[in-house]
């Protein structure tokens, strides 16, 4: 948002207002799903092991890109978008 | 071309088939629709924006990314506000995403490299979560988000890794969208 509040202050305001009104709306949401009183009887355990492991090692990735992006990775995208 | 494109990209107004293909489909498709179609959709729209930059110069083509980037911002806002699907939850979320996206490389600069580096955090994390949705799917059997209740008590590892497959996406520290929103 910092590349874009000189030159289009109103889009970047608009945009940082949009991004706290999905913020608020997810949070409801998900909150709700997550720690919400279930009342139906449904039986305590995951669907399988097979469900779980791609979705465990996507978020390991995502959590160590986020902390650490490889210097191989950092130079391609700013190889990409040099001129842009 | 940015009409063309841009309808697979899901900018709006040309997002209408997405959240009926994403909230249809099965999860794995779904997660590939997300993680995978849009990115090259988009990646097609750079391509050209080069060509047009060279032509024209940079402030049409950014004028057109950054006009649609932020209506797709706002409108995918407002309707995850008042959503009860939580499959069409996550198909309006990347528009949203995808209006960033559009927005960063609206602006340039730095905005591209962000915008780049955007549609890595946003592939894995959005397959992650189309991928949780549909374990929570097997779980509730329902999509509406008024049925599923619970989920830590009935599948606390989907309800984790849904959470923070969430709260990455929304740009919460330490994750890398938090900074990436603010370059």
């Amino acid at each position: 948002m910092s590349a874009g509040i000189k030159t289009h202050p109103v889009v970047t305001i608009v945009a940082l207002l949009s991004l706290a009104l999905v913020f608020a709306g997810i949070l409801k949401h998900v909150v709700a799903m997550i720690f919400g009183k279930n009342d139906r009887d449904l039986q305590v355990g995951e669907s399988g092991k097979v469900t779980i492991i791609p979705i465990i090692i996507l978020v390991a990735i995502l959590s160590t890109l986020s902390v650490f992006i490889p210097d191989s990775l950092q130079t391609l995208l700013f190889t990409a978008t040099m001129n842009r | 071309m940015l009409i063309g494109y841009g309808t697979k990209v899901g900018l709006v107004p040309m997002h209408t088939w997405l959240p009926d293909a994403h909230s249809k489909a099965p999860a794995p498709i779904s997660s590939l629709l997300s993680g995978v179609l849009l990115n090259v959709a988009f990646i097609a729209v750079l391509r050209f924006k080069l060509v047009t930059d060279t032509a024209i110069g940079p402030q049409f083509s950014g004028g057109l990314l950054v006009f649609f980037g932020i209506v797709s911002i706002a409108i995918a806002a407002f309707i995850i506000f008042i959503q009860k699907n939580y499959k069409r939850l996550l198909a309006y979320h990347s528009i949203e995403h995808m209006g960033i996206i559009t927005l960063g490389f609206g602006f340039g600069g730095i905005g591209s490299f962000a915008g780049l580096l955007h549609m890595i955090y946003h592939s894995l994390a959005k397959s992650a979560l189309f991928l949780s949705a549909g374990n929570i799917l097997l779980k509730y059997s329902s999509t509406k988000m008024v049925n599923v209740r619970g989920m830590h008590l009935t599948i606390p590892v989907t309800s984790v890794l849904f959470f923070v497959g969430f709260m990455a996406m929304a740009g919460v520290p330490p994750f890398g969208i938090f900074s990436l929103s603010f370059q």
